[in-house]
Formats: C-alpha cells, sequence, structure tokens
C-alpha cells in the first residue's frame, strides 16, 4: 500500500497545493473566529450591568451565527477541490480497483494524504490564525486578552473532524459513480424546474404573500421591522425563480441584438446553475452582512448626528466645580443649571441635570417626552421644573420601561442621598450622555443650596464666559460627541464583516480558478470551432458578472432591509428622519472589486486555453 | 456551397530535442469536392496534423500553402483565420464534441450563437428533419447525460452541418465507436454530402471508413504515398 501511496501523490501535484491551501485557510478562520468569540466570553464574565451583558451576549451570538455560516459556506471550496484532485485521478483510482483493491483501501490512501496534509495544514494554520488576531487586535484596538490555550487544542481539532466529515462524506459520493460512465453521465447542473424547485418557489411565493399582508396591515410596530426579516427566507427561496427571469430577460435581450455570445454566456449560466448556487449565496450573505451593517452604522451615526444638531439650539454649555451664586452673574442670554455626576447605572455615567422652565421657555433643547411611558405633558413639565417640591426625574427614554414610572430612583449627589420618582422618559438630543432632567428648585432643597447653579446654556452667538474655572463645550462638539458615540464597540463586527467578504471572493476566486480548469477542452473547442478568444471570454466572463449582479442585487436589498429593521428596533423612529443611508460609493466599489477580480483571474486562469495552445488542449483530450 | 482544399509543397514541423523533427514534409494535394475524402495511415504517420493544418487551427507553416476555394488560409491573420474557420468549416472530434452544459438543441445551435445569428424557426426545422433523419427521435430538451457515444456523435454531425459549412473535418471520428454506431455515422455522412453538397475530410485508421471513402489518402511519415 505504501507504493500505491508514493504513486497517489504523484498525481494532481497542483490540485493538492489548492487543497493544502484550503486547508490552512478554513484553520486560520476556525482558531479567529474561536479567539473573537472566546474573548468575548471572558468580556461576559467580567461583566458587571445586565445591559452590558445584553449587548455584549448580542454580539456574541450573532459572530458565533456568521462563524458557524461562514465555515459551512468555507466547506464548499473544499468539497469542490477535493472533487477535482478526485476526478484528475479518474485514472488511477479505477485502474487501482480494477487491480482489486477495495474501496475502504482505496479511501485509506486519501485519508493517508489527508492526514499528512492536516500536519502542514494545522500547525501554519494556527500560528497564522494567532498572528492574524493579534494584528487586528492591534490595528482595531480592541483588547487581546482572549488569547488562551482553549483555541491552541480546541482549533486542530475541530478543524481535523469537519474536515474529516467533508472528506469522507464527498469520497463516499464520488466512489459511488461508476467510473466508465463518467464521461457520458456527467452530473446534472442545469437549470431545470424539478418538483423540488417548483415546490420551494410556491413556499416563497406564498411567504412572500403572508408577509407582505401583515407587513400592510400592522406597518410602524416592532413586529413590523422583525416580520421584515421574513424577506431573506423570501429572498432565499426564490433564489431559483429571479435567477430564472432575469435569465429569460437576458434571452429577450440576445435575440433583439442577435448576440449569440450574450445567449451562450446565458446558457452557460443555466447550465452550471447548481455550481453557482453557493457562490451565489455567499456573495448574497457577505454583500448583505457587510452593506447591511455598515449602512445600519451610518445610519444610526447620521441619526445621532440630526437628533443633536436639530434639537439643540444653544450655542455652549458651560460647567464648573465650583458652585457659583445665581444672582451674581445673572445675564438674560443665558440659562442656568445645577449638574451633578451621580454613580454609575451599569455602564453609564448618570448626569442629573436640575433646572427650571426657562430651560423649556428659552429653548436651550428641544424635550421630547416619549409619550407611550407617561403622558406628561410640556406645561406639566414646565410647572413641575419650577416647583422646588417636585422630586420628579425624566429619564433617557431607552433606559426604562413603562413599569418604570412612579417608581423610586435613589442616588448619592455630593455625598448625600437623594430620592427621585421616575416621572417618565424622554428622547436625548446627545445620544453619547446619559442625562436625567430634574427641578433645580429640588436639587438646592435636597443639597442645602440656595441660588447656586454651575452650568451655563448660552443663547447668543457671542457670550461671554459665566464661570471662572470652567469648561466649554460648543453646540458642535455636543453634535459630535453624540455622533461618535451613537455606535459603539462594533469594530470588532467590521473585522468579521471583512472576513465575511473574503471569504466570498475567494470562494468566487475558487470557483472561476475550478471552472477554468474544468471547461478548458470546452474553451478550446470553441475557439477550435472560430470563436475569437475575446468572444470565449464574453461568454464566460459574462457569465461570472450575472452571478455577480443577481446576487449582488439580492444582497443590496436584503442590506437595506437588515439595516431598515435594526434601526427601527434598536432606535426611535423619531431619529431616522433621514431615511435609511446606504454607502453607494462603498457598493459600487465592492461590485467593482467582484467583477473586476473575476475578469483579470479568468483571463490569466484561461490564458492556456483561450489563447496559447487550444490546439494542444484538444489533442490532450482526444487521447485521454 | 463547394469546397476544393488544395495542399502546396505543406511542410510543418516540431521541435524534437535540439532539432526540428518535420511532422508533414511537403505534401502536395487536391482533395475533390462533393466528396468524402479520407486520410489513412498508422498512427504519428501526421494525419491529424494534416487535418488541423487544413482546418488552419496550426498557427503557421513552415513551408507551402494551404487554400479552400482560393484563399491562402495561412496568409489571413489570428483573427481573419478564426472568421474564415467560423464561417466554412466545421470539425468533429474523437470525442467529447459537444459542451456538457447544454442541451441536445443548445448544442446543435452553437455555430448559430457564434456567428451571432438568431435561432429562427427555420433552424429548428432543420434541427428536428436530421435528428429524424439520424434515427435520433425529437429529443431536443434532453440533456447530455442520457445519449450514448454514438448519439452524441451524430448531435455532432448534426451540429457541424446546421449551419451549412463547405467542408466538414473530422478526427477519427469512429474511435470511440462501435461497427454499428460506426456505420449509421458514415451513411448519414454519406448522405449529408449528397444532399447538401457539402465536402468531408475524415482521419481515420478505421478500415469500416475507408470503405465508405470516394477519395483515399494515405499518409506515411508526414508524406502523401
Amino acid at each position: 500500500m505504501n507504493e500505491l501511496y508514493r504513486a497517489l501523490k504523484l498525481t494532481g501535484k497542483g490540485r493538492r497545493k489548492a487543497l493544502i491551501l484550503a486547508y490552512i485557510l478554513n484553520i486560520v478562520i476556525i482558531t479567529f473566529f474561536l479567539m473573537v468569540i472566546t474573548g468575548f466570553k471572558d468580556t461576559i464574565n467580567e461583566s458587571l450591568s445586565p445591559n452590558d451583558y445584553e449587548q455584549i451576549v448580542a454580539i456574541l451570538s450573532s459572530t458565533i451565527g456568521i462563524s458557524i455560516v461562514t465555515i459551512i459556506f468555507y466547506q464548499w471550496i473544499v468539497i469542490t477541490l477535493f472533487k477535482s484532485l478526485y476526478q484528475s485521478r479518474q485514472h488511477f483510482n479505477t485502474n487501482i480497483r480494477l487491480m482489486g483493491v477495495k474501496k475502504i483501501q482505496l479511501f485509506s490512501l486519501y485519508f493517508k494524504e489527508f492526514v499528512s496534509m492536516q500536519t502542514v495544514a494545522i500547525p501554519f494554520g494556527v500560528i497564522s490564525g494567532w498572528m492574524f488576531y493579534f494584528l487586528i487586535a492591534a490595528a482595531f484596538n480592541f483588547q487581546s486578552k482572549s488569547v488562551n490555550v482553549f483555541s491552541l487544542w480546541a482549533s486542530p481539532i475541530i478543524q481535523f473532524i469537519i474536515m474529516f466529515a467533508t472528506i469522507a462524506i464527498t469520497f463516499v459520493n464520488l466512489s459511488k459513480q461508476d467510473s466508465l460512465s463518467r464521461k457520458i453521465i456527467r452530473s446534472n447542473n442545469t437549470f431545470t424546474w424539478s418538483n423540488g424547485r417548483i415546490i420551494k418557489t410556491i413556499i416563497g411565493i406564498v411567504i412572500l404573500i403572508v408577509t407582505t399582508y401583515l407587513v400592510i396591515t400592522i406597518h410602524g410596530s416592532q413586529t413590523f421591522y422583525l416580520l421584515l426579516l421574513c424577506y431573506f427566507i423570501v429572498g432565499t427561496l426564490l433564489f431559483d425563480l429571479i435567477f430564472f427571469l432575469f435569465n429569460r430577460f437576458g434571452y429577450l435581450i440576445s435575440i433583439l441584438t442577435h448576440s449569440g455570445s450574450l445567449r451562450l454566456s446565458l446558457l452557460l449560466s443555466n447550465g452550471k446553475f447548481s455550481k453557482t448556487r453557493a457562490i451565489s449565496y455567499m456573495i448574497i450573505f457577505s454583500v448583505a452582512i457587510s452593506v447591511g451593517l455598515q449602512s445600519l452604522w451610518l445610519t444610526l451615526r447620521q441619526a445621532a448626528y440630526d437628533s443633536a444638531n436639530n434639537n439643540i439650539y444653544y450655542s455652549a454649555v458651560e460647567t464648573t466645580d465650583n458652585l457659583m451664586d445665581i444672582s451674581s452673574i445673572k445675564d438674560n442670554n443665558t440659562v442656568y443649571g445645577l449638574y451633578y455626576m451621580a454613580p454609575k447605572l451599569g455602564s453609564n455615567r448618570v448626569r442629573i441635570l436640575g433646572v427650571d422652565s426657562g430651560f423649556i421657555i428659552n429653548k436651550c433643547e428641544t424635550i421630547n417626552i416619549d409619550k407611550n411611558l407617561s403622558d406628561l405633558t410640556d406645561q406639566e413639565l414646565k410647572k413641575d421644573l419650577d416647583d422646588p417640591n417636585w422630586n420628579g426625574i425624566i429619564f433617557p427614554q431607552s433606559s426604562i420601561q413603562p413599569r418604570n414610572i412612579g417608581t423610586e430612583y435613589k442616588t448619592k449627589l455630593n455625598g448625600i442621598d437623594v430620592t427621585f420618582v421616575i416621572k417618565g422618559g424622554n428622547f436625548p438630543n446627545n445620544i453619547g450622555e446619559f442625562r436625567c432632567l430634574v427641578s433645580r428648585g429640588y436639587l438646592e432643597k435636597v443639597l442645602g443650596q440656595t441660588n447656586k447653579v454651575n452650568t451655563a446654556f448660552h443663547m447668543g452667538n457671542t457670550y461671554k464666559k459665566a464661570f471662572q474655572n470652567s469648561s466649554i463645550q460648543t453646540k458642535m462638539d455636543v453634535v459630535k460627541i453624540s455622533h461618535d458615540k451613537s455606535v459603539q464597540s462594533t469594530d470588532l463586527i467590521e473585522v468579521i464583516m471583512y472576513i465575511i467578504l473574503i471569504c466570498a471572493l475567494v470562494m468566487l476566486l475558487n470557483y472561476i480558478y475550478l471552472v477554468s480548469l474544468q471547461d478548458k477542452g470546452d474553451i478550446a473547442r470553441m475557439r477550435a470551432f472560430g470563436m475569437s478568444a475575446g468572444k470565449v471570454n464574453f461568454v464566460y466572463l459574462f457569465h461570472f458578472i450575472f452571478i455577480i449582479f443577481i446576487s449582488y442585487l439580492i444582497g443590496i436589498l436584503f442590506a437595506w432591509i437588515l439595516s431598515l429593521s435594526g434601526c427601527n428596533l434598536v432606535m426611535n423612529h423619531i431619529y431616522l428622519g433621514s431615511g435609511i443611508i446606504i454607502s453607494w460609493n462603498f457598493v459600487l466599489l465592492l461590485f467593482c472589486v467582484f467583477s473586476v477580480l473575476s475578469i483579470v483571474s479568468f483571463v490569466l486562469f484561461s490564458y492556456r486555453a483561450n489563447k496559447k495552445q487550444y490546439l494542444q488542449i484538444i489533442r490532450e483530450q482526444n487521447n485521454e | 456551397m463547394k469546397a476544393v482544399v488544395k495542399l502546396l509543397n505543406v511542410t510543418y514541423k516540431i521541435q524534437d530535442g535540439n532539432e526540428m523533427k518535420p511532422i508533414l514534409n511537403n505534401v502536395s494535394h487536391l482533395f475533390p469536392a462533393e466528396n468524402l475524402s479520407v486520410i489513412s495511415g498508422p498512427s504519428g504517420s501526421g494525419k491529424t496534423t494534416l487535418l488541423y493544418a487544413i482546418s488552419g487551427l496550426l498557427d503557421h507553416l513552415d513551408n507551402g500553402s494551404i487554400s479552400v476555394n482560393d484563399t491562402n488560409i495561412y496568409s489571413l491573420k489570428e483573427h481573419q483565420k478564426d472568421t474564415f474557420r467560423l464561417n466554412n468549416i466545421s470539425m468533429i472530434f474523437q470525442s467529447l464534441n459537444l459542451f456538457p452544459f447544454l442541451n441536445v438543441q443548445e448544442n446543435i445551435c452553437v455555430p448559430v450563437y457564434a456567428k451571432n445569428k438568431n435561432v429562427t424557426a427555420e433552424t429548428k426545422k432543420k434541427i428536428s428533419y436530421y435528428l429524424d433523419k439520424m434515427g435520433l427521435g425529437q429529443i431536443q430538451k434532453k440533456a447530455l447525460g442520457v445519449l450514448s457515444g454514438g448519439e452524441q456523435q451524430r448531435v455532432a454531425i448534426i451540429r457541424a452541418i446546421i449551419d451549412e459549412p463547405a467542408l466538414i473535418l473530422c478526427d477519427e471520428p469512429t474511435a470511440c465507436l462501435d461497427r454499428e454506431n460506426s456505420v449509421i455515422f458514415l451513411e448519414n455522412i454519406k448522405t449529408l454530402i449528397t444532399d447538401t453538397k457539402l465536402t468531408a475530410i475524415i482521419v481515420s485508421h478505421d478500415a469500416t471508413v475507408e470503405q465508405y471513402a470516394d477519395h483515399l489518402v494515405e499518409l506515411s511519415d508526414g508524406k502523401i504515398l
């Protein structure tokens, strides 16, 4: 058997290298994700507040989900490369089976080769995964405390189990095919309206109709935005129909324009449908995640910017650590307040701002009360803020529930225990600040002060400083804080987003490489029939662009839904006046990257068949 | 359209170690139109190379000229050679002639697509006629996987003649076929020559093929005997 193993290793050298590279990439991805996930897990253990816990658990869950989906998609690359290696050894496989070697013995040869490849891939992959993680951690400045021994032993085990299962299943499927009939009975990848496909499409249409009906009837509520996510299922189920319709549309265009090359290209897409579907899903998934998350963050940041910019009217806010007597600094163009830092609530630094009705009358800021939490009116609030006996407090609306209204909030200000009663919630204008509004009179009373202030809101464009040793924030400073702090801790998710994009690109390149390899005979024959190299290039390149285009279109639609749902689920709609923002430059750039890479790689990979040696390829294939 | 193929002092050499070895050695011959010409000879005699030379697939000739209907193929530029081949010559190879991602009708229509023409009702009628004539039945929508090697070779013939070329070149077309299918193939070619006035040149060392030849050429060591 050792001699047979040596003979086996002599064939398919190029494909072996590609397969080892795929194994390495796979373990790099597993190691990286494992370190990211364990990193988050550590954060959970050290977490103090329930809010933080929920946030980290949400990020952890989505990271695990994304990791699993990416690794599953990546198995496709390994399967196709292994298939290609196995098929390139068809003569060897058939001959030794005819010599009497059992199927299990043939598998043992492949298993031996698999183990030898893993001995190279695993150490190299684990080290690369670690290095990759450290680099990313350093570049994005997030904590790298997740570096632990767990990922050192877990990733090789996961890699070995997943890869072994993938290879074993693929081997069993391949070995079922009769080697003699392989030339005639090729696997049918052509798009046909099979019963399974028809049923899948009907289910998709039914879900589409039901979802659309529900979306129309319950427009505006939280459920509405959750329901929108059902369109992901609809899009996935109706992908075949969308492909078919685009293909037919292209076919009509080809007839109108008398473009035979276009028709041949569409027939090629149709004929390779089963093979291309996995890549399409990966492109859809990666575009939806990357463009969707980016749009989500852009929209949230813009909403935070707009909220501060549109609802804050003072030109600057001045604060000092020393209390000042209001009678000595009174200025008609300035609104004064008392401002204290309270102990943290979860991870939030709580700011208590005591003001009177002048804060509203002089329009320092718009105070938007959430009517879903309490029915407090502006008039009532103005009256309450002037009342030194009003112990109410207005919290940022996202931090309280209706059941919290009327409950006490005890805290310590300036070393004194103070008790407030939660009266309502407002939509903060500065998203980056956890600020609660109270009556200045009440604050003075409980803290034993009279006519003292430490905060001044300057209303005019020109103003003079109210306090000595104070710090001043202009309106634009506040707007910037709101914008910058609106979406935090997204660096890591952004890295994962780019990794998914890279995975999609690797899959696409892998597909193009395999098509160039497997179709070299077809390409050579097209050339021999008299089709120019340009026409052959067009046939194949249009096929790749066609796949990218359809997948991209669905991906962008999914991204928009993801962003729309996400924004409305995490932020109240009153913030989203500017609508959903999508960076079309990024979308276009991404499309160009996918397309240009496809074009360049195909032209390079198919150069021998298309340009140089098509006659030699025909001769080689006829002699096989 | 009639096709007359003229070879004049054709020499083609390949690199063999340090020296240039002639595969075709000063070959001159005239292949008559509307005939089934068969080029036979032992392995390595240069049969296939001669066929590729006639089709214009070789990148150059070391000496001489080949003309099809008075067009000197090797005086044409590369893209002109492609166009000439597309419009005048059809080829049938030993095996793997068809594109696995296309069904029968789509495979037959490849020359039509390649010429940027639409598949008309007339073309479809022709396909139907030839499928019947070759005993294949109405299998237009069938995938290649369900066809035998002989059936695939007959589909390849229909593809070769569907757009009415002047010349069909076949490289060992019966090598993968059993005797029965070889006879069907040759009968079909002969009928087509009568029906459409085309010229066919077949390279083969199969004795059955030689029996069907109107014009037999024997090649040995790159020379016509």
